[in-house]
């Protein structure tokens, strides 16, 4: 089967609130993109195939796995990667939590659980546990088992209602 | 695990897609949400040479209630089919089967559309559209046709549609009076694929029962007189059932397993077309959907 040559495309991307052109090959994943053309190692890659979670960020406010989607498609939506979301002396309210509660131990899977917690919050402030359970039944963790994982979400919503 | 190079395209129009899936021929393949295509890409199963991503085109998303059917536009996603109120109240069974595909990050990207042209033999689309004796409206070189669903799917992973075609809708006549559906599925882990499942539709005592994740495409049974039997002929007419259809055995289940059990999921699809949520909470509380 003969592959047809690598072209490579110019495409547009809104990450993080800024906008930046970057060449590449239709074939690369958003993933890739992220990581080695705007160096936002946060977008964790597991296991490619849309099964982990680790690789998740937020399209248009909304979770997705970016290893299930070519740089190319994402022109025109807002990324969000967990660069995004705070600083080490400023952190998200969720960020916050996750470190309160424990929520990580080797941190691999974290960003993607952060930014599921911070979707799913911004669509239900006050998620039972059910609710965060479901949300969080995309993103899998080897380490801390999720107890302490859905513990933080709870954690983070009561943050985010204290302001 | 990262793809062979290919040429994309998003081209503005179906007409201009099908144009470019002609020029392409064998080698061409549509891109919709890419929650199949791009993993099998990831491992190199598939090596389409161009790709034909259909994210530009207009009026392929969303819900219309037409006299006699409901159009749902084949870019529409499971997570717009989940949040869908008005299709909820309908045609509840929409709405429970959303919930079990896969996880919310593919939710928000994989479409109705995609999974129906992928035919997964596993996939929960596929079966409900057949279930619901739904056609898929299709576009191609020779213009726009209707194609029953029973038609569509060919085989595990293979359809009908020519390598030019786009299904572009998916037609399901509207309910009649008194027609109820319901889905019900058993997998690992939530959001895993169905080990087996059925979708079902009952009116009065009729009963038309459609499985999937037991052989290579959705299989229907159906009996008018199903309601009319006691629960004991009931049981035996399901069992029978769930003997004759073709299974699979695979790495997850036995297909003498999966036969057994597809008389217990029809029977649970069942109670879930007689509940009002067409089996979502049902499939919440056993653990399938948390």
């Amino acid at each position: 089967m003969s592959e047809p040559k690598a072209e490579k495309v110019a495409v547009t991307l809104n990450v993080n609130g800024a906008e930046r052109t970057v060449t590449v090959e239709p074939r690369w994943l958003l993933s890739d993109v992220l990581r080695q053309e705007f160096g936002l190692t946060g977008v964790h890659i597991g296991c490619e195939h849309g099964v982990c979670g680790a690789c998740t960020i937020l399209v248009d406010g909304e979770p997705v796995r970016s290893c299930l989607q070519f740089a190319v498609q994402a022109e025109g939506a807002r990324i969000e990667t967990v660069e995004a979301l705070g600083t080490p002396e400023e952190m998200d309210p969720v960020q916050t939590a996750f470190w309160e509660k424990h929520g990580l131990q080797c941190g691999y899977c974290t960003p993607g659980m952060v930014l599921t917690a911070k979707a799913l919050l911004d669509r239900v402030p006050n998620p039972t546990e059910a609710e965060i359970r479901h949300a969080l039944s995309g993103n899998l963790c080897r380490c801390t088992g999720y107890q302490f994982i859905v513990e933080a979400v709870e954690r983070a919503a009561e943050l985010r209602a204290e302001g | 695990m990262k793809p062979v190079a290919f040429r994309y395209h998003a081209p503005a129009s179906v007409q201009a897609a099908v144009g470019l899936l002609e020029e392409a021929g064998f080698e061409g393949k549509v891109l919709a949400g890419g929650q199949s295509l791009v993993p099998m890409m990831n491992f190199r199963l598939a090596r389409p040479g161009v790709l034909v991503d259909l994210r530009k085109v207009h009026g392929l998303t969303g819900v219309r209630f037409e006299a006699g059917h409901i159009v749902v536009g084949a870019l529409t996603t499971h997570e717009e089919i989940f949040l869908h109120e008005e299709l909820a109240r309908r045609l509840p069974v929409m709405r429970a089967a959303a919930a079990l595909i896969g996880h919310w990050g593919i939710r928000v990207r994989g479409t109705v559309g995609g999974s129906v042209a992928h035919a997964d033999p596993a996939a929960e689309w596929p079966a409900v559209m057949m279930a619901l004796s739904a056609s898929a409206v299709v576009s191609g070189p020779g213009g726009e046709r209707e194609v029953p669903m029973e038609e569509l799917v060919a085989g595990p992973l293979t359809t009908t549609l020519e390598p030019a075609d786009i299904l572009t809708a998916l037609k399901i006549p509207e309910p009649a009076a008194g027609e109820r559906s319901g889905i019900y599925e058993v997998a690992r882990r939530p959001g895993d694929f169905a080990l087996v499942g059925a979708v079902a539709k009952t009116r009065g005592a009729s009963v038309r029962l459609t499985w999937f994740g037991l052989g290579t495409v959705p299989q229907s049974r159906e009996s008018e007189r199903f309601h009319d039997l006691s629960e004991e002929a009931q049981t035996d007419q399901l069992t029978a059932w769930g003997q004759e259809l073709e299974a699979e055995s695979d790495l997850h289940a036995s297909a003498t397993w999966r036969k057994r059990v597809a008389a217990v999921v029809a029977r649970r699809a069942l109670l879930a077309a007689a509940s009002d949520d067409a089996g979502l909470e049902a499939g919440e509380r056993s653990g399938l959907h948390v």
